[in-house]
């Protein structure tokens, strides 16, 4: 091979064009990592505010600087995968609740500056245990936009927003628009009675008699018709815009929506409520620029984010994007939107930075939607909200001895061994291995590739199942996670949450589901094969296209459908009046039957082609003369189907609807973009609530590891099961 | 039970035309063969019978009943598939007792005719066995009981017999036959062989290109056959021809195979017109060897089919192949010349334009 190579002309020409490639990537690696390295920077803005960051970028005297915009959603989850690989940013721009977490991960440095310039709160905001972690850049809130057309003169008290309105409210329009089944929108009704949703020393604050009256005041609301129902952000923007809501309480990012020639508006602070008369405080986020340990070291980032902190680009951004500036040194521009932000900000309250925030969050929101949607009286709603906080804060299992974990590892390896030094003592077998060397050869590429892709990450999920398995602590604890999953943890064993509750949702999803498919799969299926059908391929590929279409557009698609004010559905049902049927628009997300309902309907649509396509083909395989046998014999169209034709397909049928089944109970995508677990989480099957104990609820990765394999096993067990069940009936 | 009567009856699928106004007419009870080569239709015409398939054009009547526009079920029959056909997720009883259980006869009922079919099939100690445990004969046979347990007014087979092996096929066509005698019950019976159409058949039809070409007792067509190709489709080794013309000496006439005159019975024919172009038929075992004499034609031996119990010698007339049955004890070599005469009698002539039979 070596002679062959250098013998050929142009081998040496070659390795020389090598050699000097190798050279030059060799000096760039070398003087990317000696000098002037560029500062990394991530941010997650969009907009006029990346235009405003690279503006100051663009000016900065720091030196070379590499910055990088990522998606929002991926944000986090970027920093915690590259920082502790030394592949992350220097800096990094992000919102401080963060922090807690970030700190708590090891993922930012801190980094210390002079407090004097900043707005106090927003100091607050970015210090953790008397240290700073990062340089307030802006703040961000809700404030009340006022609809000039619709409203006289902007309201100090809440009470006065329908009283300030030039005349009563035309029909179609609504007075507040805002989105009420969210908590972070609750937080200022919670404020206006002295509660907030956080309490000193990490306890549950959205419970108690604050609580109580906020809801039942925002309840009041939406009960006379003064609130625009189960609104999101898209709907109250819509409204706004529209000039349909006379006012709206929303953050920054609606101005960006409304158009300068469109509704005219003021931007207040969110007014005082007359009855306790404390002020609506929003919660306030504040964006700070953070530096990774790394960036905290190097004098060139330490730079860098004091110029971005700085007054100079403060300004840049006010004038640009309309941020209000955390600095307290920065005079507002004349412009009445900026200084009703900056108002509001004022006001406002920083959101606390402790991890345990985020767990307040879900609890808190479905207790809301609850008692919004009629459907649970308040007290218990928040006692329940509080119990749910408390069994996501709950602290992890306490580490397990590992002298059980030992033996029964060491036993299996003893065992192993054994038996695999007995099997290689066989000569047959020894002759047998000899003689299958080249089928392993042909199959290890598939066996590497399986094992790496496949059970590596299973074996992975296995072993962190029965560790604590949080971010910062995973040492091992035995079944604990499984004990606790297996006990609902220590609560009632049928309470919506609890592994068995959804365990039989999931079951019953499954089941319906498969039956509904299995159903309209074969009788479409069937339909379809008839020899004499005209426009039988138009059929089968316009019945196809669903499975075409990617799950989650369906999913998104559906979920329109299903809107309580302007899906196509609420569409039919008012057109149905209109013809005299009287049929309501249905709430669907609001009971468990009309939300699993509008889950099933979506993935019925997803999963019916699937066994039509095995149906089809299966159909067509029957041999003709066995039916026409049946016809001579005297079987009706009917008899011929369910004494002929089903039975001859079981075969075929049989994998397909286990492998349907699978696919169901595993069927993420329709159960959290359609529902999304409501109400109350009670329509989430397995999966997704293992998805929400890992990335929802403080991480918790063990117990949400030790679901996945509980899933595994029930699944493994259950088509071993119908293998041989079925087997035995087919057979 | 019923005659079957067929008016017309024509079949296009597209453009092609598998059947053209064909005509049929089986008495009451009678055992029919329609017989012809792959392609010629009668298949099809069974289907159409049956009512697979519906006829473009014509008529279908069992007895006085027209069942041209009925369902299958509607005509009270029972067919013998090919591939037999039976339902491979019931067992031989459910297989003979499908027929039964849709009518909702009796369960009692049902039993008591299984096993008197099953005994008279010989398929007693089979009857709970899946289809797919079963051996060709024994899957054949089940085919057929479900047909007798039904006890139509009228049977149709579609080459049942063509998935055996030779022997079973002997064996069988016997049976079918025996069964016949003891049922009674009209049949048709489509095949390509023509052994089994001419053991089987009261009746035969030997359909070529969509149309009847004969019809009648199988004797009678194969002794008397009215075209070219019926003779030549009848008959194993089948028919030898040999093209000529009509010659007429003296009152006496010949037919001129390329200088060789062969003496022919002109009172046996019609139509004989001297001139006219003509093939000669003979079969194999109606040709005779001789040693050399006037009249008779040379025959060039290019091979000899021993079978045992009778010779065949293949070799051609003037080019045209000819093959002639001898004695086992007959000693020829193949290359060797000899000469052949035939009776007179047993001479078929042919007008070599229409290929219809000169016998009157």
């Amino acid at each position: 091979m070596l002679d062959g190579f250098s013998a050929r002309p142009g081998g040496g020409w070659c390795r020389h064009c090598v050699l000097a490639l190798l050279g030059v990537l060799l000096l760039l690696g070398f003087s990317t990592s000696a000098w002037a390295r560029p500062v990394r920077l991530w941010h997650a803005y969009r907009g006029e505010e990346q235009r405003a960051l690279e503006e100051v970028i663009a000016t900065t005297r720091v030196g070379a600087v590499d910055v990088l915009a990522i998606p929002s959603d991926a944000y986090a989850a970027k920093l915690a995968a590259a920082i502790p690989l030394g592949e992350g940013p220097d800096l990094f721009i992000d919102a401080h609740e963060r922090l807690g977490d970030y700190v708590r991960q090891d993922l930012v440095g801190e980094l210390a500056f002079d407090p004097t310039a900043y707005v106090p709160a927003a100091v607050s905001g970015v210090t953790i245990d008397g240290r700073t972690y990062g340089l307030p850049l802006s703040r961000k809130c809700v404030a009340l936009y006022v609809n000039r057309a619709l409203v006289a003169r902007s309201p100090e008290w809440l009470e006065d927003l329908a009283p300030n309105l030039r005349q009563p409210l035309p029909p179609g329009h609504v007075l507040l628009a805002y989105e009420n089944i969210s908590a972070y929108y609750h937080a200022p009704w919670l404020a206006a009675f002295g509660g907030r949703f956080l309490q000193n020393g990490d306890s549950f604050g959205f419970v108690g008699e604050a609580a109580e009256r906020s809801l039942l005041l925002a309840k009041s609301w939406l009960d006379q018709g003064w609130v625009l129902g189960h609104a999101d952000g898209a709907l109250v923007t819509q409204f706004f815009r529209a000039g349909r809501a006379a006012y709206a309480i929303s953050g920054p990012w609606l101005a960006g929506d409304l158009h300068a020639e469109g509704v005219p508006y003021d931007v207040v602070p969110l007014p005082k409520l007359r009855a306790t008369g404390l002020v609506m405080r929003p919660l306030l986020t504040i964006e700070a620029v953070m530096a990774s340990p790394n960036g905290a070291r190097s004098s060139a980032a330490l730079a860098l984010a004091l110029e971005l902190a700085g007054a100079d680009a403060a300004r840049v951004r006010m004038v640009r994007a309309h941020v209000v500036s955390a600095r307290s040194d920065v005079v507002p521009l004349d412009d009445p939107q900026l200084q009703g932000f900056q108002a509001a900000a004022d006001l406002a309250e920083p959101m606390p930075t402790s991890a345990a925030m985020r767990a307040v969050w879900e609890p808190s929101e479905k207790a809301l939607r609850k008692v919004l949607n009629g459907t649970a009286e308040v007290r218990p709603a928040l006692l329940e909200a509080e119990r749910r906080f408390r069994d996501v804060r709950r602290p992890g299992p306490p580490p397990a001895s590992r002298t059980g974990l030992l033996m029964v590892v060491g036993m299996i390896l003893v065992f192993a061994a054994f038996s695999l030094v007995k099997r290689a003592r066989e000569p047959e077998f020894r002759a047998r291995l000899r003689a299958s060397v080249p089928a392993y050869r042909y199959l290890a590429h598939a066996v590497c590739a399986l094992g790496v892709l496949v059970f590596a990450p299973l074996c992975a999920g296995a072993v962190i199942a029965f560790t604590s398995g949080r971010p910062g602590a995973s040492e091992y604890v035995g079944v604990a996670n499984f004990r606790e999953i297996l006990s609902a943890r220590g609560g009632p064993l049928f309470a919506s949450g609890s592994f068995y509750f959804v365990l039989a949702v999931t079951v019953a999803w499954t089941l319906l589901n498969v039956a509904f498919h299995l159903g309209i799969g074969l009788t479409l299926g069937v339909l379809l094969s008839r020899p004499l059908l005209r426009l039988k391929a138009v059929y089968r590929v316009l019945l196809i296209l669903p499975w075409a279409v990617p799950s989650y557009v369906t999913a998104l698609a559906w979920k329109g459908m299903f809107h309580r004010q302007f899906g196509a559905l609420t569409a039919l049902f008012l057109q149905a009046k209109h013809w005299g049927i009287d049929v309501e628009p249905i709430d669907w997300f609001a009971r468990f039957s009309t939300a699993f309902t509008a889950n099933l309907a979506t993935n019925v649509w997803l999963g019916f082609p699937f066994m039509m396509v095995v149906t089809i083909s299966a159909v067509t395989s029957l041999p003709s003369e066995v039916l026409e046998a049946a016809e001579v014999d005297g079987a009706t169209r009917w008899q011929r189907f369910t004494k002929i034709i089903l039975p001859l397909l079981r075969p075929s049928m049989v994998p397909a609807v286990a492998l349907g089944a699978v696919w169901t109970f595993n069927m993420f995508n329709v159960v959290f973009l359609v529902s999304g677990g409501e109400p109350d989480g009670e329509t989430d099957v397995l999966v997704s609530e293992a998805y929400r104990w890992a990335f929802t609820r403080q991480a918790q990765y063990g117990y949400a590891a030790a679901y996945s394999v509980l899933i595994f096993a029930l699944l493994f067990a259950s088509t071993r099961l119908a293998a041989r069940l079925t087997g035995k009936v087919v057979a | 039970m019923a005659a079957v009567a067929i008016e017309q009856l024509g079949k296009r699928f597209g453009t092609t035309t598998v059947l053209d106004g064909v005509d049929l007419a089986i008495p009451d009870g009678a055992f029919a063969v329609l017989v012809g080569p792959s392609g010629c239709g009668k298949s099809t015409l069974l289907r159409l019978i049956a009512g697979l398939e519906q006829p473009t054009s014509g008529r279908i009547r069992f007895g006085e009943r027209d069942v041209t526009d009925l369902q299958p079920r509607e005509r009270d029959i029972a067919m013998v598939f090919q591939s037999y056909a039976l339902y491979p997720h019931l067992t031989v009883r459910g297989n003979l007792g499908f027929g039964l259980m849709l009518k909702k006869v009796p369960k009692l009922e049902i039993a008591e005719r299984v096993a008197e079919a099953s005994r008279m099939l010989g398929l007693d100690g089979l009857l709970d066995r899946m289809p797919k445990e079963l051996s060709g004969g024994q899957r054949q046979r089940v085919a057929m009981g479900r047909a007798i347990v039904r006890r139509p007014g009228l049977f149709l087979f579609d080459e049942p017999l063509s998935n055996l092996d030779a022997a079973l096929r002997g064996q069988v066509r016997v049976e079918i036959r025996k069964l016949h005698e003891q049922l009674g019950t009209t049949s048709i019976y489509v095949t390509h062989d023509q052994v089994e159409a001419m053991t089987l058949a009261d009746v035969m039809f030997v359909l070529n290109r969509g149309k009847v070409e004969q019809a009648g007792a199988p004797l009678a067509v194969y002794e008397r056959p009215k075209t070219r190709f019926v003779a030549g489709f009848l008959g194993s080794p089948s028919m030898n021809f040999l093209d000529g013309t009509l010659v007429s000496e003296r009152g006496a006439w010949f037919v001129d195979v390329a200088g060789q005159r062969v003496p022919i019975d002109a009172g046996a024919f019609t139509k004989l017109v001297h001139g006219d172009a003509v093939t000669l038929g003979v079969r194999p075992h109606d040709a005779i060897l001789r040693p050399a004499e006037s009249g008779a034609l040379e025959l060039v031996l290019t091979f000899v089919e021993q079978l045992g119990g009778e010779t065949y010698v293949h070799g051609s007339i003037l080019g045209s192949p000819f093959v002639v049955r001898v004695e086992p004890t007959v000693s020829v070599q193949a290359g060797a010349t000899v000469h052949v005469t035939f009776p007179s009698e047993r001479v078929h002539l042919f007008a070599r334009t229409t290929g219809n039979s000169l016998r009157c």
